[in-house]
């Protein structure tokens, strides 16, 4: 849940809006912060930025449409049933319909990896399990890299708004 | 397994996702970028727009514009423009122009509708550098020129500032 | 140019009836505003137009600024008398163009 929205206020909202900055007045953000309908996006005291938004962001934010994130979201689902690699498997292969079996992966990273017994973030975790698994060439991640990006918000996806977003 | 996310993460995935969008590391790279460029000035703002719609007489009361008070983000801040219209062939908005008046250039976009476009309502997205007038004018077929004028505040520019 | 762009319109609509249509299309828009690392501006490449035909008349037409925000969106409308073909078209700085056509049908 947290994820998808991460990626999509964080696309919507660019630099400068930092987590739990916002225009609201200071009244507004606290009825806002009582509203149950925001109960969702809020664990214990942390809020999502979800909640602070104005009206006009929010609806930028979950226009699946005009959201540009999902121009990404797209380009990783395509790539996420592409085959790649020696083993001759796409991640759909063994995964399946991301949107089930990759819900809520995304914000369990950066974790703990046991086998090198540091932190791993989700692109490192990709390129040993690609590389590995798939037999797939040396991903690579990062903004020039539509590979590497693609597969990495496919991951992120942990829940769709099941509006079309297009026709 | 904890379900919100730290300051790092964020901030790691978000220099990231930017960069992809374009949106880039502009206030990283450089904060200085206004403040040796000059803006666009009220005077010259309307005289652009003057020129495009071929007078500075103008009426009021058929163009809207609707833009958010505040803008969260000013490098995309929503628009639209609607003139009321009955977009016939012998009455329609021939086009809409709009402006902002300090922002860089006061030019922002130019549309040219025709009577098949059937609604003279046109959405945007803009970048707003700091808080200023965004002025929209709708040029009639009869020659007959709209404006309206709305102060947007802007607390983070659009354009790096 | 970027990657596809998208185009949201209904499929099929009742005979005259004005419809909205949505397009989004990715792409940077570099203002030439900002700064590379060494200080040199980058410069400016945007997408100057885009534009809407249906049936091959002109529908809408934009000229774009730097002030368009980065994967230009636009909302406008359409009267659709027959069924055809909506055209759109987004044309760069460096005068590539980029198209897509999507099928209305009327009922």
């Amino acid at each position: 849940m947290i994820g998808r929205k991460i990626l999509s206020v964080i696309a919507i909202m660019g630099l400068g809006f930092a987590l739990g900055a916002t225009n609201v007045s200071a009244d507004e953000a606290e009825k806002r912060a009582k509203d149950p309908r925001n109960k969702k996006f809020m664990v214990g005291e942390k809020n999502s930025g979800y909640v602070y938004m104005t009206s006009q962001t929010r609806d930028m934010q979950d226009d699946d449409f005009g959201n540009p994130a999902f121009v990404w979201v797209d380009t990783g689902e395509a790539l996420w049933n592409k085959v790649n690699g020696t083993a001759g498997k796409s991640c759909a292969s063994c995964h399946k319909s991301a949107s089930k079996s990759m819900r809520g992966v995304a914000n369990t990273f950066p974790r703990y990896d046991p086998q090198t017994k540091k932190m791993i973030a989700l692109q490192a975790y990709l390129q040993r399990h690609m590389t590995k698994d798939m037999g797939a060439k040396k991903v690579e991640m990062g903004i020039r890299a539509n590979v590497g990006d693609g597969y990495l918000h496919q991951a992120a996806i942990s829940r769709r708004s099941g509006k079309k977003h297009h026709q | 397994m904890s379900k919100t996310i730290s300051k790092a993460e964020a901030t790691m995935e978000r220099r990231d996702v930017l960069k992809l969008l374009g949106l880039g590391t502009v206030a990283a790279a450089t904060g200085s970028m206004l403040s040796s460029e000059a803006l666009a000035t009220p005077e010259a703002t309307a005289k652009y727009l003057a020129k495009l719609s071929g007078t500075s007489s103008y009426k009021s009361g058929k163009i809207s514009l609707k833009m958010p008070d505040i803008a969260e983000n000013g490098a995309t801040v929503p628009l639209t423009v609607s003139v009321d219209s009955p977009m016939t062939a012998n009455n329609y908005v021939k086009s809409i122009h709009v402006a902002a008046d300090k922002n860089p250039n006061p030019e922002v976009v130019s549309f040219h509708l025709t009577p098949a476009s059937g609604k003279a309502e046109v959405s945007t997205r803009m970048r707003l550098a700091k808080t200023q007038n965004v002025v929209a004018v709708a040029v009639m077929s009869d020659g007959s020129v709209h404006r309206v004028s709305r102060k947007v505040k802007v607390t983070i520019g659009g354009c790096g500032g | 140019m970027a990657r596809k762009p998208r185009v949201k319109l209904p499929k099929s609509v009742a005979k005259g009836q004005v419809v909205q249509i949505k397009t989004l299309i990715p792409h940077k828009m570099e203002t030439g505003q900002r700064k590379n690392k060494k200080g040199g501006k980058i410069p400016r490449f945007i997408i100057n137009k885009v534009e809407a035909t249906f049936n091959g008349k002109p529908v809408v037409t934009a000229d774009l600024h730097p002030a368009v925000s980065a994967n230009p969106y636009f909302a406008f409308y359409a009267r659709v008398n027959e069924s055809g073909t909506f055209k759109f078209t987004w044309t760069d700085d460096k005068g590539k163009t980029v198209t897509t056509s999507k099928k209305v049908a009327v009922k």
